[in-house]
């Protein structure tokens, strides 16, 4: 059987964070004390020992190195990191997102527009054409036609194809393919996305059609991926690696390295090593605490790596419930925010490679509005606030209303150690005020488990640690909008506003940000919606993400994306590694 | 005839016992809350609810538990093990086990070897030399191969001798494309060191204080009262019965080496069973796990009836207890 797969091109990068690090942070810190990697022996020597040995060739292998191997090498057949990098390599999609994030064309000639003409508007009706790019065909030398782009559109709605989100699929009325070069997406009366371009998929109908739709995942096609990118795949060996050759009749001319693989690794650490050792060339969303950036940047400085940092979607926020007594009152959670020394955690915990985050954007979104000098760390402020509130010290300072003394149960998953560390650091602050909260670690399934199964999908926390990233859930519109606060009454099966956010505003702003087609009014919709987020507070913002990247010295045209959901092997068959 | 019984008694408690352990492996796993689907999507945002539930009837998490584990139980039976669920989504479980166990039995098999070997070597050598500066040593090593923790001392030999000296890859199993002995020898080099380290330590006070009880025997000093020389009586008649009960708790070690070694594995970044099994717990694929939990509480059944066999074989107590 399949697993839950990925309904669009994009995947989450959220089991790779997941990961933990057997060896906590002391072997990073043991590997980068010691001195510059050592020339490597015969048996070290990076890419099958193949890569880049005499000076200034081209190296024929290029590997990379990612937590865990891909789980599958079939596109919308599994999940994770992995399988996005091996969808870019052995896939190519009708558009695709750059290191910007920025769709570019592939298969299609270009990214439909209302600029260009390739979206328009007729009446309510939107409608979404992709021109094939000609000379576009499968690695089976069959041609690539609109007919494909009608499948795949078929293949994701099917309830037995693992699509985890079919919103914007959902806002399709039909596909047309008027001739073999053009498919045309019809949505829905009224219906508008402003991820409209996303839409269009491709699948080989002539080859996955033969194949009942559950059975896919089991078929020939799992073993042997069929498509239509710069690389085949050569050999899957499942949780060690996966190794690509070059594809030689790609449209987009023959990929300029002629192996790539992509290795599974247990750890950052193990990431770290290999990469010293020179048995990793590139890593791709490997290190994922901020933790390790010192030691990775000291081993580059020696020589021999290269390191670029990106911003992510990825939020670190606190969630707050807000049908619990204690937070209905804004100025409590301002309060909370005040109180909170972001500054110092960024600085302890993170090296202050980041910023204390004033939004529930991050910076790598175009919509994002920075708010800088937003709620600075001041706990006279917080006393303040709460006083006007009407929370007065008890005995030994502790907070209390009508009796009832502040308390929050603040639940975080087991399996995240630096969580726990800004946990400890939030309750320590909110101590200072008086404000007592009882730290509660659960396994993952405990804590986030959707439709009821956790405490936030059942509404039943009142404050929780949570990285994410709101703009995944259709814009902010599932996770902010109150419409999508999940109820008893739907089984905690519908929305995930799991904050209890009500807000009319916020609400009206959200729905003009989503159904409208003009960008300039949707960023204006964005930032105001910020604005009033920051104001309200539903969730308390602590920082957002940092990507890390370490590559071989030598590598060109390596250049990595901007979020964990859009596959760094975008240009795969631009990459080529020198010395 | 009596042995037959006892034999046969034997067999049907270990039969008993599989069973036993394929109710426990399955009910530990499925009766978690929440469900390997849940899991997996854990903080994933705007997930379709419907997707969730299709997916569930895909894995057969619409069925009732005793249903599933009939099922289950019936595949094996047939030798289907199922196919995974996320680690290689919709491959049989069967191949995916093969290809790591040929890694494994690599891995474990040659430190057995290699731990056997300086265990017994150096704990036969401590006892022969018992007080003398040897013992010692001998002491002193399997006294800091206990205490040592096997990820942090994978990592110093990674630091030192990956790392650093260049001299052993930093981890896997193999270079891209070479699956040859060869081609594997320096990736074993520090996997084996770090996993022997603990087995060469225990292994080695065992054979110390076998060999010393023998040492001690009268047939050993009748055998010396009738001039045999020393290292004739060590090792034609003290070593041979000092091996006696090592022979039993090597035979137990024995599941071990399909188990694999979860913490050098996953240093290593060796794809053996144990960085399987803990991959897969990480990723709820519950097939993988079953049935890795499965060929292990076997082989624990297995080797325990082995030496129920050897012992009724040899032991005629043993005998006249069955009957």
């Amino acid at each position: 059987m399949a697993s839950v797969g990925i309904g669009r091109k994009m995947e989450s990068g959220r089991r790779a964070r997941r990961r933990g690090v057997l060896a906590g942070g002391v072997g990073a810190a043991v590997l980068a004390a010691c001195g510059p990697a050592g020339g490597t022996g015969s048996a070290g020597t990076g890419s099958d020992g193949s890569a880049a040995q005499a000076g200034g060739k081209r190296a024929e292998t290029i590997t990379v190195g990612l937590l865990g191997a891909p789980s599958s090498t079939l596109w919308g057949t599994g999940s994770g990191n992995g399988l996005s990098l091996s969808n870019a390599l052995t896939d190519d999609f009708l558009t695709i997102p750059n290191d910007k994030g920025i769709l570019i064309p592939r298969l299609a000639q270009q990214v439909p527009s209302l600029e260009n003409g390739g979206a328009k508007m007729d009446g309510n009706r939107l409608t979404v054409t992709y021109k094939l790019r000609s000379g576009a065909k499968w690695q089976d030398g069959a041609p690539v036609t609109s007919k494909d782009v009608a499948y795949a559109f078929e293949l994701q709605n099917n309830p037995d194809f693992p699509t985890i989100d079919r919103s914007l699929l959902a806002k399709v009325e039909e596909v047309r393919t008027p001739d073999d070069a053009t498919a045309v997406f019809v949505f829905k009366a009224g219906q508008v996305d402003p991820n409209f371009a996303w839409v269009g998929n491709v699948a080989p109908k002539h080859l996955y059609s033969t194949v009942p739709v559950k059975d896919l995942p089991k078929s020939q096609f799992a073993e042997k991926p069929v498509h239509a990118g710069p690389y085949k795949l050569k050999e899957f060996t499942p949780n060690v690696q996966a190794v690509y050759e070059a594809f030689p009749g790609y449209w987009g001319g023959a990929p300029r390295t002629k192996t790539i693989v992509l290795k599974g690794v247990a750890d950052s650490n193990a990431m770290f090593a290999q990469m010293r050792t020179g048995q990793l060339d590139v890593t791709a969303y490997g290190f994922t605490g901020m933790d390790i950036l010192p030691d990775i940047e000291g081993a580059a400085k020696s020589g021999g790596l290269q390191v670029s940092v990106t911003p992510s979607t990825s939020t670190l926020i606190v969630a707050l419930n807000l049908d619990k007594p204690q937070f209905k009152d804004v100025r409590v959670r301002q309060a909370l925010l005040y109180a909170l020394n972001r500054p110092g955690m960024m600085k302890a915990i993170l090296h202050d490679r980041v910023k204390p985050l004033n939004s529930w954007l991050t910076p790598s979104i175009p919509y994002f509005a920075d708010s800088p000098a937003s709620y600075p760390y001041n706990i006279e402020k917080a006393k303040s606030l709460l006083a006007e509130a009407g929370w007065r010290p008890g005995a030994g300072g502790a907070m209390t209303k009508d009796g009832q003394p502040f308390k929050i149960a603040f639940w975080g998953r087991t399996e995240d150690k630096q969580r726990e560390i800004f946990m400890q650091a939030a309750q320590r602050d909110w101590k200072a005020i008086g404000v007592d909260s009882e730290i509660i670690l659960q396994p993952s399934t405990q804590v986030f488990g959707k439709q009821g199964s956790g405490v936030v999908s059942r509404r039943d926390f009142d404050a929780v640690i949570w990285q994410v990233s709101p703009f995944d859930a259709n814009g902010g519109y599932i996770f902010w909008h109150g419409s999508q606060v999940p109820t008893p009454e739907r089984q905690f099966r519908e929305g995930e506003n799991y904050f209890g956010w009500r807000n009319a505003k916020a609400d009206a702003l959200l729905d003009k940000a989503l159904g409208t087609l003009n960008e300039a009014e949707r960023k204006t919709a964005y930032t105001e919606h910020q604005k009033l987020w920051l104001e309200e507070l539903p969730a308390l913002p602590l920082f957002s993400h940092l990507l890390i990247h370490a590559t071989k010295k030598g590598i060109k045209n390596y250049k990595p994306t901007n979020s964990v959901r859009y596959p760094t092997t975008w240009n795969a068959h631009e990459w080529e590694l020198s010395e | 005839m009596l042995q037959t019984r006892y034999l046969l008694g034997r067999l049907r408690q270990s039969a008993l016992l599989t069973v036993l352990v394929t109710v426990v492996v399955f009910g530990l796993l499925h009766l978690l809350p929440g469900g390997p689907l849940q899991a997996l999507l854990g903080e994933q945002a705007g997930v379709d609810p419907a997707s969730i539930r299709r997916a569930e009837e895909l894995i057969g998490f619409h069925k009732p538990l005793h249903e599933r584990y009939v099922e289950w139980v019936l595949g094996l039976a047939r030798g289907d093990f199922g196919t995974s669920w996320t680690v290689a989504a919709g491959r049989p479980v069967g191949g995916i086990l093969a290809t790591h166990i040929v890694n494994t039995l690599l891995l474990t098999g040659i430190s057995t070897l290699i731990s056997l070997a300086a265990g017994l070597a150096l704990g036969f050598a401590a006892a022969v030399w018992q007080h003398r500066w040897v013992d010692h040593l001998a002491t002193l090593l399997a006294v800091a191969g206990s205490c040592v923790p096997a990820f942090w001392f994978g990592l110093m030999l990674i630091v030192l001798f990956a790392v650093n000296a260049g001299w052993f890859p930093a981890g896997d199993a193999y270079p891209v494309g070479k699956t040859g002995l060869r081609d594997r020898v320096p990736y074993l080099v520090l996997p084996v060191i770090t996993l022997s380290l603990a087995s060469i330590a225990s292994w080695s006070r065992y054979a110390r204080s076998s060999l010393l009880e023998t040492l001690h025997q009268d047939y050993v000093r009748t055998a010396r009262a009738k001039g045999l020389a020393g290292r004739r009586v060590i090792f034609g008649h003290a070593v041979p019965n000092a091996l006696m009960p090592l022979i039993t708790i090597v035979g137990l070690d024995i599941p071990h080496l399909l188990a694999g070694a979860t913490v050098t594995e996953t240093v290593f970044t060796y794809p053996g069973m144990g960085r399987l099994f803990l991959t897969s717990l990480q990723m709820y694929d519950w097939p993988i796990v079953q049935t890795i939990a499965l060929l292990l509480g076997v082989s624990v059944v297995l080797a325990n009836l082995g030496a129920e066999v050897c012992y009724a074989l040899v032991t005629p107590q043993l005998r006249s207890e069955a009957a």
